[in-house]
């Protein structure tokens, strides 16, 4: 993981998942709604280079992103409706975010296969790391555990509501930038550590 | 002469196809946001009448959806509600806050005899439930209190004039 990189997942963080409610069900939501623009994004990307539509290019790209982000929010609306109302404009942030638009116009030259599994492989590190937030948040922080099911929302109360817990603080704002930066200095840990023994692995070769 | 001639053709038809899909993305969310219109006022409508349940176990009867004329509509619903016992009637608003806690789906119940009361959380249980709903004095909570006659004044029906109004 280089500089580079990490800023992107503060930036990112700090635009898509401290806003959001810090429910294990709201990350899923936006995790599956990240990988669908980022995908949706790859694809009309390579269909500009492949037709040569450069001039439109930017604008095109722009339409699309906004409209797939309003069709996630319509197909919300019809699942689960409740969800669609808590997030509010949560929703958008995505599209806006530095991290989609860093992998969508960060890659000019490769082919769709190889576009397309450069910007999904790191779409999907950040998803884990988002999913870790997410769930570490509502363990601790709200004491429940929610997931999506054929029905909605389930939800489990986890902790007895009698008895508050300082854990309460992870589910507030400011306990999600404190939760954001312990689990990135972690993450960056692990990342490295695995970079070195990847190196390693190749000097014994 | 031709080179100018094959260029605009160029950009005609890039413009074309640009102009073509927008209207394709268009036509399909006005598609799915009709579709999706009934299914967003039915499944808040359940969401209400579980809040209610919970905090009032039988008493209220949820009724018909009323429309709000305001931007705020996007993150809000208003409906009819009736009280079992003295037939007394209401608005139940669902609306999104914003807390400390990040956004919120609150249950409001208002008529414009009274102010409005603040019920409880969709979707929400345990600790966090607890302490949001034991603090009596939260400033978000105050302020869409304040909001609420606001809002319901907005709908598409008028506000009841305290047809057996809750005491």
């Amino acid at each position: 993981m280089n500089r580079k990189s990490i800023y992107v997942y503060i930036a990112a963080t700090l635009a898509m998942v401290v806003p959001a409610p810090g429910r294990f069900v709201c990350g899923i939501i936006l995790v599956l709604e990240l990988n669908f623009l980022m995908l949706v994004g790859t694809l009309i990307k390579s269909f500009i280079y492949h037709f040569k539509l450069q001039t439109i290019g930017n604008v095109l790209l722009l339409s699309v992103m906004i409209a797939a982000t309003m069709f996630v929010r319509q197909i919300l609306v019809l699942t689960i409706p409740l969800l669609a109302v808590q997030l509010g404009f949560v929703i958008y942030l995505p599209t806006v975010s530095s991290f989609l638009i860093g992998y969508m116009f960060g890659s000019e030259g490769l082919s769709l296969s190889k576009d397309i599994s450069r910007n999904m492989l790191q779409c999907l590190f950040y998803s884990v790391y988002a999913l870790i937030f997410f769930l570490f948040r509502d363990i601790a922080g709200f004491g429940t555990i929610t997931l999506l099911t054929r029905h909605g929302i389930y939800e489990k109360v986890l902790f007895d509501s009698g008895k508050i817990s300082a854990l309460v603080f992870f589910a507030t704002i400011p306990g999600a930038l404190v939760c954001s930066a312990v689990i990135l200095i972690l993450h960056v840990y692990v990342i490295n550590k695995i970079t070195i023994l990847e190196n390693l692995e190749h000097i014994n070769d | 002469m031709m080179d100018t001639e094959n260029s605009s053709k160029k950009l005609l038809k890039q413009y074309g196809i640009l102009a073509g899909i927008i209207v394709g993305l268009f036509g399909l969310l006005t598609g799915i946001i009709v579709l999706s219109e009934n299914k967003w006022h039915t499944g808040l409508r359940e969401e209400i009448i579980d809040v209610l349940e919970e905090k009032a176990p039988g008493e209220w009867i949820v009724g018909e959806y009323v429309g709000i004329n305001a931007p705020i509509a996007l993150n809000s619903v208003c409906f009819q509600v009736r009280r079992k016992d003295n037939g007394a009637r209401k608005y139940a608003v669902l609306i999104r806050i914003e807390t400390i806690y990040g956004p919120l789906p609150a249950v409001f119940l208002y008529n414009d005899k009274s102010v409005a009361k603040f019920i409880g959380i969709a979707g929400l249980h345990g600790r966090v439930q607890k302490v949001i709903e034991d603090e009596s004095d939260d400033a978000r909570i105050n302020y869409w209190i304040k909001r609420i006659p606001d809002i319901v004044r907005n709908t598409a029906t008028p506000a009841y004039s305290g047809v057996g109004a809750i005491k």
